[in-house]
């Protein structure tokens, strides 16, 4: 007999056992009220109907427990696929900030390159203009040179003037000398306008208009470029900003989803109990069909003494709640019956 | 009548809010960082509710969020942002949703959205 045909039994078992032996043979039937055997089978069912019920309510107390659960993770789920959707959104419209970040980099860098090559090209040119300064004032000392000795001679030609008449001879030489470092102090100073001259022209090309509309530009692309750099620190303070925001958020919502399926987990492992207790039914079940079988067997034969019998039947029902007993957990006292032990979880 | 922490770097926002509420005869405490604003929480117990900007230097308003749930889980908080540049209010509150707000709001708003947020999240936790 399995459980379902057990359980497919109806309340007045004792009496349809009573009916089954008189169609069954020509033995002489026990009356229903000396059937104290199949009396103390009856308890046992009523004990296990009473703990396989009480084992369905459970499971239908855990299974919407776990329809609950399982809706609440589907919930966050959802909430995650959605954020994380708006997050998509979000990291795409900073991709255009990315994007400058990128052409800003790349621009400042090319101008940094270029700062090296202007640098020597304008150290060139000042090393020649001042390569024609040296020459100048080199210049300019030979001359004073000259006007010094041009000084001194005239002052000895006035010397001899005075002496005139007499020393006219030595006048005549001074005089030409005079004249001489004139010359030559007049050359050296057509030297000097033409250096200078040169000088003038180096400088203007140094610091012409090319050269100013260089610099301008250099201003010009230095200030753009550090506006670019300040957008760019912002796009960055902002990317860094949306991923620490982006992470915690999972972060929680995972949290909550771990946290929900290890209830989840425990709900599950919480299944098994009712497994057990279904199972418990079934070595019980299996000590009654040995006393009925011996019953009938009795009763077939013609017996009437069945007090062994009844003996044992009635032990059935205590037997089995002795075994229920050792699965009880004094500690998990159900709310709804106060001292009295609960269910105890064994896991798989 | 709320005891509400009040969270925002922007003064004269805070200042409107602070006219806002207090028509309605709230209390309120100011803090002008996410730092200040979580000292003056404390274990959150002499508030009713929090109202915090999302985007702070410093701490920002999804971390103050987050922080105080831990500490306070009860305690309702609002969030509020207008986004900056390419960080979008939407999904700033968004964000703000995730880690525990009760409500958002999002700038600029009036006093009918800050009374249906505050009502909201009130309507949550009840006020002690």
């Amino acid at each position: 007999m399995n459980t379902t045909t057990f359980l497919s039994l109806p309340a007045s078992w004792c009496g349809k056992l009573w009916r089954w032996l008189r169609r069954a043979g020509p033995h002489e039937a026990l009356p229903v009220a000396e059937c104290a055997a199949v009396a103390g089978m009856r308890t046992l069912d009523q004990q296990m109907f009473t703990e396989l019920g009480r084992a369905v309510g459970l499971s239908e107390q855990s299974a919407m427990q776990l329809l609950t659960q399982v809706g609440g993770l589907r919930a966050l789920s959802s909430r995650l696929i959605g954020y994380l959707a708006e997050g998509n959104k979000q990291s795409e419209a900073m991709q255009d900030g990315i994007e400058l970040n990128s052409r800003v980099i790349k621009e400042l860098a090319a101008f940094v390159q270029t700062l090296p090559q202007q640098i020597e090209l304008e150290r060139e040119q000042l090393k020649l203009l001042m390569l024609e300064v040296k020459g100048l004032a080199e210049m300019t000392d030979t001359i004073r040179g000259i006007a010094r000795q041009t000084e001194i001679l005239a002052i000895n030609a006035a010397i001899e003037a005075a002496r005139a008449g007499e020393s006219g001879r030595g006048f005549a030489v001074l005089a030409g000398e005079v004249r001489r470092l004139a010359t030559e102090a007049n050359e050296l100073a057509g030297k000097v306008k033409d250096d200078i001259g040169r000088l003038v022209k180096t400088v203007e090309v140094n610091y012409s208009g090319e050269v100013e509309a260089r610099t301008r530009h250099n201003e010009a692309e230095a200030k753009r470029l550090g506006v670019l750099t300040r957008e760019l620190d912002a796009s960055y303070v902002d990317m860094r900003q949306f991923y620490a925001m982006l992470i915690r958020a999972v972060s929680q919502n995972n949290t909550e989803l771990d946290r929900g399926i290890g209830l989840l987990l425990d709900s599950a492992q919480y299944q098994d109990v009712f497994k057990q207790i279904v199972d418990r039914v079934e070595p019980a079940m299996a000590s009654r069909h040995v006393v009925l079988a011996e019953l009938i067997a009795r009763l077939r034969g013609g017996q009437r003494d069945t007090a062994e019998l009844d003996a044992r039947a009635a032990a059935l029902m205590p037997d089995y709640l002795a075994r229920e007993a050792e699965h009880r957990d004094p500690d998990a006292a159900a709310e709804s019956a106060p001292g009295t032990p609960g269910l105890r979880i064994e896991l798989f | 009548m709320a005891h509400i922490l009040l969270i925002d770097d922007d003064e004269l926002l805070r200042d409107t809010l602070l006219q806002m509420l207090e028509l309605d005869r709230h209390r309120v405490t100011e803090a002008s960082t996410g730092e200040q604003g979580l000292k003056l929480f404390g274990s959150g117990s002499g508030f009713d509710a929090v109202i915090t900007d999302i985007l702070m230097p410093g701490i920002d308003g999804t971390q103050v969020i987050f922080e105080m749930r831990r500490r306070a889980p009860q305690l309702p908080v609002i969030a509020m942002s207008g986004g900056r540049r390419k960080l979008s209010p939407q999904f700033n509150l968004e964000t703000a949703t995730m880690v525990g707000a009760a409500s958002q709001l999002a700038k600029p708003f009036g006093l009918k959205d800050l009374r249906a947020a505050l009502n909201k999240a009130l309507g949550v936790e009840p006020v002690r």
